[in-house]
């Protein structure tokens, strides 16, 4: 065994070495099905005013761009080069040390190095340096500089919706880079010419023209939510009745649409339905906010400010002095880095105070909103909700820190106390991919079509490994979130990765412990399967 | 040996990428764990003759791995073929064992081919789910709509 051959050797003539062995720039992209996704519709660029609305497809040649559209997107970075000072920075700062290149879920699923954060930064920076600095209009390419064409937007097209904007790789940054926010540049760019896809516009003009991204009308909504209600009924024989629009609450309530028609959102909705009527605080729902989640933001800074004044403006207009936000994901970005500059300040809210224990939210002075998590776990620090955690004992339950409440909003501790008092059984997945190090779901900012599934897959390895492991280790069956992104694209995720570990929101398992006044002997969980213990004996 | 079949795998990927995925241990590579885990044991079970239901899952967490980063079958499951290779160069043994060898490879590419499938089939599957899902929303919505009254 002395002279073992080398790799390059063993790998002649097998066909197995087929990568491009190219320079990136000189690698075109190759529009696999599976790993891109489809088009804005033109029905729903004309509803939010978007340019060039069109039939096209990413596998044509022809893409019908508008005829100046190179005049466009270099005017378009000239604009965002002034206004943005972060942008500029980003584009200066980066002296590609690689501390963020293996930390992104889609390269280390993929190995497509153009996934590598700062490789994907430099699709743009490469033209930046070409168009607004001498030594790229000098020394061009050798400088890693490089010409606007055809073949550059579509490659941008490709691998800016290959970013989910989780920002993992800012955290390793040294510079403090946000990549996620030269994505959204890159999106917002590739969006003055038309280039964007379905599974953001059409939700977008959804909200913007109906209040949520499902584009339900308020009477729909209305009764999606009676379902919901009748089920809690059938499970606690306790009626709620939550409002709509109703002036004079102290509360707006505002949740991800996606949890009040699809499970397993539904049943996370469910439970904060039922810790509200038990807390018996003073809330209303808003047929016209009726969604926290803000596809603006995955399309440009005007959108997401255009989808996200619903909110303030409605808690204006019904007079309530503080706003409860949802098991949401990038609701929380948006809300707790952009929303005071982008709609506030909000100072006609008061700072939020948790009527049953006096707690005052401090840290929310600004905007006015808390997160769910946050109020349930003020609840139950101060005694103020009876549980019965046994109720979730056919459970064993880690927690996927959804990326923008961990990293964008730091909400580490509360769901984590939470699920500690809900559940018996809760355990972490390895330290380096949780909390500010958590791994992206592989499907957020709007990437969560079904076209794209093979992509969702490579994007979501990290992070089902790390669920495979606490599976295989502790036996864990349910794996828990606070996002309503997460709580769709998770569950196919496991379906491919680790088969036997279903997905739910932390309200949930609150709905499931949560022991009710005047609530009948509780038999089934949230789903309608029995609850551990319980024998079916035909009593309805 | 292991060495040599995981580097000259791992050559298959983008230049650069490879060496991230040689260099990064634990759950920040899991290509490369997932590929290191299996081939161990996959080369474990070849050295011990073990049952062919031992290579199961292995096999399938480096196929699973293969299946969506965009190799066809036949390409996936060449990793296969390079530790043929280095056995059948490096490491001396009567030809009755090397058969042994060969017979139990052939078995696991069939394997791998028939697990590449069902990876396939899973991920058209999660496809379907997924329409089927957002037409279950439409038509619950639709239904809302009617019950709520038209606008």
């Amino acid at each position: 065994m002395a002279k073992i051959a080398k790799p390059a050797e063993l790998l002649k003539n097998t066909g197995f070495d087929s990568v491009p062995q190219t320079h990136w720039m000189d690698t075109p992209v190759d529009f696999r099905p599976g790993t891109w996704l489809f088009p804005g519709k033109a029905e729903s660029l004309i509803a939010v005013d978007l340019p060039n609305p069109r039939k096209w497809s990413p596998e044509d040649a022809d893409w019908k761009l508008p005829p100046n559209w190179k005049e466009i997107i270099l005017d378009g970075m000239r604009e965002r080069l002034q206004r943005y000072r972060s942008f500029r920075v980003f584009m200066d700062s980066c002296v590609r040390c690689g501390a963020c290149a293996d930390k992104c879920h889609f390269y280390l699923g993929s190995g497509d190095p153009r996934n590598m954060p700062v490789l994907r930064a430099e699709l743009l920076r490469s033209v930046y340096l070409y168009y607004f600095t001498p030594t790229g209009k000098t020394l061009g390419r050798f400088a890693g500089a490089r010409e606007l064409t055809e073949d550059v937007i579509k490659e941008w097209f490709y691998y800016f919706h290959q970013c989910t904007e989780c920002r993992r790789c800012s955290v390793f940054c040294p510079y403090g880079i946000d990549t996620a926010e030269i994505t959204m540049i890159g999106r917002e760019l590739l969006n003055l010419i038309g280039c964007n896809i379905d599974w953001i516009v059409t939700p977008v003009a959804n909200c913007y023209m109906k209040g949520n991204h499902l584009g339900i009308q308020p009477h729909g909504l209305v009764d999606s939510m009676d379902f919901l209600v009748e089920n809690i009924q059938d499970i606690t024989g306790i009626k709620i009745e939550p409002t709509f629009n109703r002036k004079g609450a102290e509360i707006l309530y505002v949740p991800p649409s996606g949890d009040i028609f699809a499970d397993p959102g539904t049943f996370a909705l469910m439970g904060q339905l039922m810790l509200f009527h038990e807390t018996g605080i003073d809330y209303t729902l808003s047929t016209y906010a009726s969604e926290g989640g803000n596809f603006g933001s995955f399309t440009s800074m005007e959108m997401a400010k255009r989808l996200n004044a619903k909110i303030y403006a409605e808690a204006k207009r019904l007079g309530v002095k503080w706003i409860i936000g949802g098991e949401c994901g990038h609701m929380w970005r948006v809300i707790h880095q952009f929303m005071d500059t982008m709609n506030g300040p909000g100072d006609f809210l008061e700072t939020p105070v948790n009527p049953l224990t006096g707690t005052r939210f401090e840290h929310a002075k600004a905007t006015g909103m808390i997160h769910v998590t946050e109020f349930t776990a003020d609840l139950i620090h101060e005694g103020k909700i009876k549980l019965d955690p046994s109720r979730n004992d056919n459970v064993k339950v880690t927690f996927h820190d959804s990326c923008n409440p961990s990293r964008a909003m730091g909400l580490l501790e509360e769901p984590r106390y939470i699920l500690n008092k809900v559940c018996n059984h809760f355990y972490e997945m390895p330290e380096e991919t949780i909390r500010e190090n958590t791994f992206c779901c592989g499907g957020g900012s709007g990437l969560g079509a079904d076209e794209n599934m093979e992509m969702r897959m490579r994007g979501g390895l990290p992070r089902a490994n790390a669920v495979r492991y606490v599976h295989e280790k502790f036996g864990v069956n349910m794996l828990s979130c606070v996002c309503a992104i997460d709580r769709a694209t998770l569950p196919p995720l496991m379906h491919y990765w680790v088969p036997k570990v279903a997905v739910c929101g932390v309200h949930e398992l609150v709905g499931n412990a949560l022991i009710m006044k005047g609530e009948m002997k509780r038999k089934q969980n949230l789903r309608f399967e029995d609850l551990p213990g319980v024998e079916e004996d035909g009593n309805e | 040996m292991l060495k040599a079949w995981y580097d000259a795998t791992l050559k298959s990927y983008f230049p650069d990428s490879d060496e991230t995925f040689r260099r990064n241990t634990g759950f920040a590579n899991p290509v490369g764990q997932a590929f290191q885990e299996s081939m161990a044991k996959i080369l474990d079970g070849l050295m011990d003759k073990a049952a062919p239901s031992e290579f199961v899952a292995p096999l399938d967490r480096v196929i699973r791995v293969l299946a969506v980063q965009g190799l066809p079958a036949g390409v996936a499951i060449r990793f296969l073929f390079v530790l043929r290779d280095l056995l059948e160069k490096n490491v001396d043994l009567p030809a009755s064992d090397k058969k042994i060898w060969q017979r139990q490879l052939d078995a696991l590419a069939e394997q791998s081919v028939e697990i590449w499938c069902e990876c396939r089939e899973t991920l058209a599957q999660l496809r379907i789910n997924e329409l089927r899902n957002r037409i279950q929303q439409l038509e619950a919505c639709s239904v809302a709509k009617e019950r709520g009254g038209t606008s």
